[in-house]
């Protein structure tokens, strides 16, 4: 079953621009009585800002009225005729079909709710077809925001069928030809929501199969919800995968050569995807299926940065790495594509210029200001999205690429790219770009506290007892420097520190959990009393860097001897590390002056030459 | 829809037997009993709009239900002065002779300052709960700009987000289509008002 179950354009399709679509969308959704995301909205289409602004101020005068009591009819019984009936549910209108079948606008009186129904043109009794509909049965049981809904799937009247949830909206494929490329900021976000879309459906034991831009669509309002599961199968089932591939210029070369589709094929064409919304044309360009196989085969294709050399790195890079031809090059699941791509907008947020520009980024290829407005607000609303929605996990606090949690003042320099080569790209090649100026790492700082464990934000609150510890991975060696000061202005190394196992640069081999074992037994840090305001201070950098270098020499180091100014905490506690402590009672209104840390990073970032990134977070000891 | 419950007295009639096109022109015509029936399918309407337009001292100068009815009945005796073919047409009348019913209360009571109605409405010191959600300046910028919108904007707007009309009935209303066509002129309207409202341009 392919083509899209949902409902392109339903009412707004006569719009004469893609603007005008836009706003129609929104306006739509307001008498509708839906919610839009309004900041999303502007940010997604900056040019529309004050008619969207407009439109926000008419929503609120709907909302008002919706407060007083108006709740608009629902008409979605009335909708039109009935063309026939499908077991109970009544087609109303056609909204397309293919040698698959049709594909049908219905109401479901048992959900009372509009519903798309696809028909088969048979009773769906060979082999194949019997295989959809129990494959479709399982995806079924997928619940995601970002994965279309299917309602259930059945034979009646001599037909088979499923309904799914009915999507009003327009195809990226669309979006594509009436809008041509995306920025890599938009692409990067319908990026994230492919990412947890998929991570759902292959946690259910499926692939999707045949991840394209006509099956993916953008609902009025917004969202993107991952269609068309015709080609979704069991990641275990083993069936071949090519005769089953709707698009092989997206499809992975293994499935091309006759494998079943993975996780990782998947992955493949989300990244050809996100490819194609920026360049509105394939990595590999074929007009043969054997074309394709053999320009597969040797390895051709043309390079994002060469497509688009002005695309940022982080992205650059991301997608390359989904597109690898060895699937074992590849991202290893969704996830972990998801966070590189939060990665790129976090980069793009970390490039909005302080003021004045720091020296390395007024040398650096610079974006309009509004542009750099635009993409920090944007980022930030990705990240509190990500984390408020948990789905980056237990690891609220992954910092990578210099995240700050405030991009508008931060001035990591940005990437700035050396070169634009052409490229011939070998299966094993590897997957580091051309021109990295920031490398790829994570670090997440943990507070655990017997068996509770949760990671620490910008502003989050510490006690005496907690155990403190820095897990970090990279993709490269890196020195790697973790700084405290207290409310009294007193500095310490948390790392690197003698005695531990753990030194500079740390190898890449493992995520390591600083600051490291001392005697063969783990450390942490330790709140050893509270009251006070705590900064920390994370870098890592691929050259040791000597001003911090000097500091840690300079300043006091953790002390593994020192005890811990509470109670109830074992003797585990006698080897830790001193690392935040002498602390006392907080003044009533904490001090608003630069910590010597802050100082500190604002000065490494106005000098960086982009091969570093910083992290700083402010704790609230309590 | 999927709770819906038999219509409770305010809640907006279910799409009319008779089209309220057809009734208007009978009441053109003498027709009594089609004049009771137009009066019982809009009452509850503009008996739950006007709640949300009138200030609260002004509630308690004048019993909504008579004000509305008065303004009703006035409506009526001059179907023949406006084109009332639609019924959006003639729903955006009753809300203008409403709207004026109610200003005309609150003037009366004196407690209102004495300037021009213009487009500056119920400029008491107690606003209305409409009001109240959106504030003065959005409001009176609301008001100007459906003056500014085409008639069929206007009642496209006034139909789905004050009398919370569903778009099939819209799009009878209108003489449109399908609902999906009235979805699509409501779109359209909430857009240009949008546009209309941004910036609000007194007078």
């Amino acid at each position: 079953m392919d083509g899209p179950l949902g409902y392109e354009g339903r009412g707004i399709r006569d719009m004469t621009t893609p603007e005008e679509e836009v706003l129609a969308g929104q306006a739509a959704k307001i008498a509708d009585g839906e919610n839009v995301d309004w900041d999303r909205e502007r940010s997604a289409s900056p040019t529309l800002d004050p008619q969207l602004a407009g439109l926000e101020r008419v929503a609120r005068i709907a909302g008002a009225w919706r407060d007083l009591g108006v709740t608009p009819e629902d008409d979605d019984e009335d909708s039109g005729p009935v063309l026939f009936h499908w077991g109970d549910l009544e087609a109303r209108e056609k909204l397309g079909e293919g040698a698959f079948g049709e594909v049908f606008r219905a109401w479901d009186p048992m959900l009372r709710r509009e519903v798309a129904l696809k028909l088969r043109r048979d009773a769906g009794e060979d082999d194949s077809a019997r295989a959809e509909l129990a494959e479709a049965r399982q995806l079924a049981r997928v619940r995601h925001p970002h994965v279309l809904q299917v309602f259930g799937v059945d034979v009646r009247d001599g037909r088979a069928g499923l309904w799914t949830e009915l999507v009003r909206g327009r195809t990226l494929e669309h979006e594509l030809r009436v809008r041509g490329a995306m920025s890599a900021d938009e692409a990067a976000l319908v990026g994230l929501e492919l990412c947890r879309a998929l991570a759902a459906v292959h946690s259910s034991g499926l692939a999707h199969g045949d991840l394209k831009a006509s099956n993916v669509m953008r609902e009025d309002g917004g969202r993107i919800v991952l269609m068309d599961f015709g080609s979704v199968h069991e990641l275990d089932s083993g069936m071949p995968g090519a005769a089953r591939t709707g698009t092989p210029l997206s499809a992975a070369p293994e499935v091309l050569a006759g494998e079943p589709a993975t996780a990782a094929s998947d992955l493949y064409a989300l990244g050809v995807l996100l490819y194609r919304l920026v360049t509105a044309t394939y990595p590999v360009q074929a007009s043969s299926l054997a074309e394709l196989r053999d320009k597969l085969a040797r390895g051709e294709r043309t390079a994002l940065r060469t497509a688009r050399p002005d695309l940022p790195t982080a992205f650059v890079s991301a997608v390359e790495r989904a597109i690898e031809p060895a699937p074992q090059a590849r991202w290893a699941d969704a996830a972990s594509f998801e966070r590189a791509l939060v990665n790129a907008l976090e980069l793009a947020a970390s490039m909005a210029p302080a003021d004045p520009l720091p020296a390395a980024a007024r040398v650096a290829p610079r974006r309009r200001p509004v542009s750099f407005s635009m993409v920090a607000v944007l980022a930030l609303a990705v990240i509190a999205l990500l984390w408020s929605r948990g789905v980056i996990g237990p690891k609220p606090a992954t910092l990578a690429n210099a995240p700050e949690g405030a991009p508008p003042a931060t001035a990591t320099a940005p990437p700035v790219a050396t070169n634009t080569p052409t490229q011939t790209v070998t299966p094993a090649a590897p997957a580091t770009p051309a021109t990295v100026a920031i490398p790829f790492a994570e670090a997440t700082l943990w507070r655990s506290r017997g068996e509770n464990r949760s990671a620490l934000v910008d502003g989050g609150s510490i006690s005496p007892g907690d155990h403190l510890f820095l897990e970090f991975e990279s993709a490269e060696p890196l020195h790697v420097y973790v700084l405290d000061e207290d409310e009294k202005g007193e500095t310490y190394t948390l790392f690197p520190v003698a005695g531990s196992d753990l030194a500079n640069p740390l190898p890449t081999t493992a995520r390591h959990r600083l600051p490291g074992k001392h005697g063969g037994s783990p450390f942490d840090w330790v709140v050893t009393s509270a009251g006070g305001r705590e900064h920390v201070l994370i870098v890592a950098s691929r050259k040791p860097i000597a001003a911090l270098d000097q500091l840690v020499a300079s300043v006091a180091a953790a002390d593994p001897n020192r005890p811990v100014n509470y109670a109830n905490v074992g003797d585990e506690t006698f080897a830790t590390l001193r690392g935040i402590g002498g602390m006392e009672a907080a003044p009533a209104a904490p001090s608003r002056r630069e910590s010597k840390l802050e100082s500190l990073a604002r000065r490494l970032r106005a000098n960086s030459d982009g091969g570093f990134w910083v992290r700083q977070l402010t704790l609230e000891s309590r | 829809m999927a709770d819906r419950e038999a219509p409770e007295d305010d809640e907006p009639s279910p799409a009319p037997l008779e089209s309220t096109a057809l009734l208007l022109e009978r009441v053109r015509e003498g027709d009594g009993a089609a004049r009771e029936r137009l009066v019982a399918r809009f009452l509850p309407l503009l008996r739950r709009w006007a709640s949300g337009r009138l200030p609260a001292y002004a509630r308690s100068l004048a019993d909504t239900d008579d004000l509305v009815q008065v303004a009703l009945l006035k409506a009526l005796d001059h179907v023949d002065t406006f084109e009332a073919r639609r019924e959006g047409a003639f729903l955006a009348y009753l809300r203008q002779v409403l709207l004026n019913s109610l200003r005309d209360e609150i003037r009366r009571a004196g407690r209102r300052p004495a300037e021009p109605i213009g487009e500056r409405e119920f400029a008491s010191r107690e606003p209305s709960q409409f009001e109240q959600a959106v504030g003065r300046d959005t409001m009176e910028a609301y008001e100007a700009a459906l003056e500014r919108l085409t008639a069929a904007q206007r009642e496209a707007v006034i139909m789905r987000l004050e009398f919370g009309y569903g778009y099939t009935r819209i799009a009878e209303a209108m003489g449109r289509g399908n609902a999906n066509a009235a979805r699509m002129l409501v779109a359209r309207a909430l857009v240009q008002l949008a546009a209309e409202m941004e910036p609000h341009r007194e007078g």
